[in-house]
């Protein structure tokens, strides 16, 4: 929040903030009537901000609240409690025109390239759509031309062969750059990528992240990143506008520019997630800390610090007290109580 | 061939093997050319490949579990000395699962949700009668020798993940109407749970009151309920979690040890092959395009695809380079280019590699790789670093370099071959 | 994708083509009907003995029926009447079965769950006693036939269609839509009808054929229109005029035998059509077995579609 407070005081609206934004699930019992009392956290008190031309990448493993974040963000999803601010305006209830015009500035790329295309539509009508759905390009000359510049922005030369053919016949690399040219035909401010190159092979992901890093560049598009693999994030990490929040059961345990957290992790969580990502040099093979179990589900949450149960360094204040965000200089937060601490409980396995 | 396992005996030594899916009115795609491999007791090889370089084709081709369009057209599988391509169908199901098991892709997902995880890991004990007195030896007695007799039995298949649960249970209890027999079924059940980490308890349970990563620990179970010799892995940590996942290698490494399997693991990914793999063999297209150990693979990639997976993997440890990826796309299996598969994509392509494809040369001791420049490439001092990233003109000195010293060790043709062919790499963009 | 290789896939599948080609056949008959029957149905005979019940023979090919009248050629013109009242009752059916079937798919909650029951509750009773009821309160008549049948046959197309609309509202890229923007109708309209189509097309071919069913029965119970002579029709008046008693199979066997011709037909048309559109074929899976490939091969189109 230290930066959200300079900018104040330079008096540039940030371009997205997030206050205290929770999105929680009833459970549903199954009768017509009655509501159950419990719910899934799948959000839970989440507050970040982000400035034009922030990549913000939001790592966690499933089940920790990102997709659903990106999805209250969108609209997609009504938040239980909490505040978006986009661009200055409080559009945490927007409803109807009003709604469908911040569309236009907040797009998403989808993880499934295979299914987020509709197989009965050509690769034209795919990209025009947005322009249909908003009414704009008014004529058709207008509406072509803006669609073969998205195709060619999101590195489908030449344009005109993509245009008449279909998604099957298209590899996953190509797909996914479809739905980038979608999602930039309207012109948006801010791209939520969900997990955009994990379904695609290892060879090809540098291709799909050069591209959103080069159209940050050239048109200052902010990126929310979301990803599960902590590698994917690393190649961000030489950008001084590139920052890494690390969630957990609905709550970002650490957050800060990705280079600090990369290479300096203060949470145990994040410490434990960086251990196991493989190294492929097997001379640099290292201690891993590998949690037991698996994420718990977020309906009964644990008391205290919600990563207790798991967590190599847990001591007993650790089940009472729900951890605030501890600064760590260099606009790196964590929420551990032990931050700072130089520990030797830590129990690791070597190889 | 020289191996530092060399000691240990050879379970799977595949030569040769070539598979062909065939389609009436069309050419038949070649998804497999001359692999060749060994796996030793105890040995953990990781095939490391994008999709589609026929991975699992190869995986099912061991297994002979092709579909009806597969065709082995070439090759030996040999399983402890015995051809598997040899077998009648009967004696290949007695292997299968016994002597070789297959944890499948998606496996989280081939659970049969109408039957109680116990009793889908107790059923390939039962289809291979292992549930008697005399097949149950115990698990750490594996280590040193095999499993009981092969008993040949008329099914097929190892695990059908759709029949319920219930019917297959009252099956093999008709099969054993004893009582003693569920017992010791039970018993047995329970010894594979507690090996992967699964508390005993949950043997009745369904498969969708287990997590993702227990389900694929029940796989890994199921696999292991014969007490096979090879367990072939194929992706089984993609779609789960990096915690889950280490999880997983953690508990693969450690049964390794602990029962002396040998393991095949079929991934995409090098960072889990390079975490617990002892050799590697890279595929693409349907071809070996490098085998060696692991060490070996990331600090002296031969093969020029080898080199461009690397560098187009993310490394946490070296963030700052920005990544690669390889151009283009994989051959069209029933449309290959003529010489090379690799060549149309390669960086350091040249004539000879468009025109035949290149036989898999092995390197000093245990290294394979099929491309051509390693013939350019005899003296350890031109090796690796220099090719990557040289100047026009920095290659012609070296090519200029390399002729002197083959004509300085006698090697006038190769000298000859040298300076027929135009060894400029072209640059496929 | 499914429009360009329809015709050949059509073509391989025997089952559809037959059906096709009766269905066909029947459409012509009854087009061409003035310039195919023997003679003119509305001109007058004078009944004699000699003229009733005549077998078939070389100038009434089928014989004639109580009244004298060319049983050939009733039955050329009562194919008109049986598909007019088929097509006309089951496109009734169609627009309220699909239309009941989108908007509790999509919308869901209370509005799927009354729209359910109330489904549910005409499949539970039984059609026939329903529409004698309703006939008897409404009389008899050509368009009230067409009306009652149309009117409860639509239990079947709404719950394909739900299900279908479900499975498609569910599909990545109508969130996609969502996230662009689009609104509901859209949605249906550009997404999710493109998609449930097919299936209705299928069943459509259904829905006729047992809108034949029913008319033929309620026809053949008296419940028709007495004016127009359809198949059902004139086994009714086979049945109450006896035919039966004077042997005169020749009045009875046509118009069941063409029945069984237009069911058949619509049947195996059905059938096929649900083979080749069956959503099954979208996909690019190397048909190994689902879980052994981790994302379709595409790019190599040889090793996935040939259905191996």
């Amino acid at each position: 929040m230290l930066r959200l407070y300079s900018k104040l005081i330079m008096n540039q609206p940030t371009m997205l903030e997030v206050h205290n934004l929770r999105k929680y699930f009833p459970i549903s019992n199954g009768s017509f009537f009655r509501h159950s009392e419990k719910c899934v956290h799948a959000v839970d008190d989440v507050s970040f901000a982000m400035e034009k031309g922030d990549i913000l990448a939001v790592v966690g493993e499933s089940g920790c609240g990102k997709s659903t974040l990106a999805l209250t963000l969108l609209a997609l999803e009504k938040p239980t409690a909490g505040q978006i601010i986009f661009d200055g305006k409080d559009v945490t209830h927007l409803k109807g025109t009003a709604l469908k015009t911040m569309r236009r500035h907040i797009q998403m790329v989808f993880q499934d390239p295979y299914e987020s295309l509709n197989p009965r539509q050509t690769i034209g009508e795919i990209v025009a759509e947005p322009l249909v759905v908003h009414g704009l390009g008014g004529h058709n000359g207008e509406r072509s031309k803006r669609v073969v510049q998205a195709l060619e922005d999101a590195g489908l030369k030449p344009a005109a062969s993509y245009i008449n053919r279909r998604p099957h016949e298209l590899s996953g690399g190509q797909r996914q750059r479809v739905v980038i040219a979608s999602a930039l035909v309207l012109e948006p401010s801010l791209l939520l990528a969900d997990e955009p190159v994990s379904m695609l092979d290892v060879s090809i992901r540098a291709e799909i992240l050069n591209l959103l890093t080069d159209l940050r560049a050239k048109r200052g598009i902010s990126i929310l990143f979301i990803t599960h693999d902590l590698g994917t994030v690393a190649t961000f990490a030489g950008a001084p506008w590139a920052r890494v929040a690390v969630m957990y059961l609905g709550r970002i345990v650490e957050i800060g520019p990705v280079h600090a957290v990369l290479q300096n992790p203060q949470h145990p969580y994040t410490k434990a997630l960086l251990s196991v990502v493989p190294v492929i040099n097997p001379r640099l093979r290292h201690e891993r800390i590998i949690l037991q179990g698996e994420t718990p589900n977020p309906i009964d949450l644990p008391s205290g610090c919600r990563f207790h149960p798991r967590c190599p360094i847990a001591i007993e204040a650790c089940r009472r007290i729900d951890p605030p965000f501890v600064e760590v200089g260099n606009a790196q937060q964590a929420a551990c109580i032990r931050v700072g601490e130089q520990y030797t409980d830590i129990q690791k396995v070597v190889r | 061939m020289n191996n530092p396992l060399d000691e240990d005996p050879l379970i799977l030594d595949v030569r040769n093997l070539s598979v062909d899916y065939v389609a009436h009115g069309k050419a038949p795609a070649h998804a497999l050319d001359k692999v060749s491999f060994q796996l030793r007791k105890g040995e953990m090889l990781g095939i490391v490949g994008e999709s589609g370089c026929g991975k699992t084709t190869l995986m099912l081709s061991l297994m002979r579990l092709l579909p009806a369009a597969g065709r082995i057209t070439n090759g030996q599988i040999n399983f402890r000395g015995q051809d598997l391509l040899d077998l009648s169908e009967k004696a290949m199901a007695a292997v299968r699962w016994k002597n070789i098991a297959m944890i499948f892709q998606g496996a989280m997902n081939a659970l049969n949700p109408v039957r109680t995880v116990g009793s889908q890991i107790a059923e390939p004990i039962v289809r291979h009668k292992m549930n008697t007195i005399n097949g149950l030896l115990p698990l750490h007695g594996r280590a040193n020798g095999h499993a009981a007799h092969a008993v040949p039995n008329g099914n097929g298949k190892t695990f059908n993940p759709t029949r319920t649960m219930g019917s297959q249970i009252a099956e093999t209890v008709k099969q054993h109407e004893t009582i003693g027999d569920k017992a010791i079924l039970n018993r047995r059940v329970d010894e594979l749970l507690d090996l992967v980490g699964i508390n005993p308890n949950r043997r009745d349970q369904y498969p969708h009151q287990y997590s993702g990563g227990m389900r694929q620990r029940a796989m890994i179970a199921m696999a292991l309920a014969c007490f096979p010799d090879v367990i072939i892995a194929d992706e089984p940590t993609t779609a789960l979690d990096v915690m889950v996942q280490a999880q997983i290698l953690e508990l693969l490494t450690s049964l390794r040890q602990q029962l002396g399997l040998a393991v095949l693991l079929v991934t995409h990914d090098l960072g889990v092959v390079a975490e617990v793999c002892d050799s590697v063999l890279v595929m693409y297209g349907g071809v070996v395009a490098e085998y060696t150990d692991v060490d070996t693979i990331y600090n002296h990639p031969q093969h020029p695809y080898t080199r461009e997976l690397l560098k187009a993997f993310p490394d946490v440890n070296r963030p700052q380079e920005k990544l690669t990826s390889i151009p283009g796309y994989p051959p069209r299996l029933d449309a290959l280019p003529p010489g090379c598969r690799f060549a149309p994509r390669c960086p350091y392509a040249f004539d000879r590699c468009h025109s035949a494809p290149p036989p898999l040369y092995q390197l000093s001791g245990f290294h394979h790789s099929s491309c051509y420049l390693v013939e350019t490439q005899h003296l350890a001092s031109l090796r690796s670093d220099a090719t990557s990233c040289v100047s026009a003109v920095r290659r012609k000195m070296l090519r200029l370099y390399q002729c002197n010293i083959l004509r300085l060790c006698g090697q006038t043709q190769d000298v000859a071959s040298l300076l027929e062919t135009n060894h400029e790499p072209t640059n496929h963009a | 994708m499914i429009e360009t290789s329809f015709w050949p896939t059509f073509i391989r599948n025997r089952m559809a083509v037959i059906g096709f080609a009766m269905l066909a056949i029947t459409v012509l008959i009854a087009l061409l009907a003035p310039w195919i029957a023997p003679f003119d149905p509305k001109a007058a005979i004078r009944v004699t003995r000699e003229n009733i019940f005549t077998p078939p023979g070389v100038e009434h090919w089928l014989g004639t029926d109580d009244v004298g009248k060319d049983v050939l050629t009733n039955l050329i013109y009562g194919t008109r009447v049986s598909l007019i009242v088929g097509f006309f009752a089951s496109f009734i059916s169609l627009v309220i079965g699909g239309a009941i079937g989108l908007v509790a798919g999509f919308y869901g909650g209370r509005v799927e769950n009354a729209l359910m029951r109330l489904t549910d509750i005409l499949l539970v009773i039984p059609d026939l006693p329903l529409m004698i009821v309703l006939i008897a309160i409404l009389g008899r008549g050509q368009w009230i036939l067409i009306f009652v049948i149309g009117i409860l046959g639509w239990t079947g197309t709404a719950r394909v269609v739900r299900s279908q609309t479900l499975s498609v509202r569910e599909r990545k890229f109508v969130q996609r839509a969502r996230a662009i923007g689009a609104g509901n109708l859209y949605i249906i309209r550009r997404h999710i009808f493109p998609l449930v189509f097919p299936l209705m097309v299928v069943n459509a071919v259904l829905v006729i054929s047992a809108a034949i069913l029913n008319e033929s029965t309620l026809a053949f119970l008296g419940l028709g229109d007495p004016t127009r002579l359809s198949w059902g029709q004139m086994l009714n008046f086979a049945f109450n005029r006896g035919a039966m008693s004077a042997g005169a199979w020749w009045v009875l066997a046509p118009p069941g035998f063409a029945i069984i011709w237009v069911v058949l037909g619509l049947t195996l048309l059905g059938n096929g059509l649900e083979r080749i559109f069956n959503p099954r074929l979208e996909t690019h899976h190397l048909s190994v077995g689902e879980e052994m490939v981790a994302r379709p091969v595409v790019g190599q189109p040889v090793v996935e579609t040939t259905g191996m």
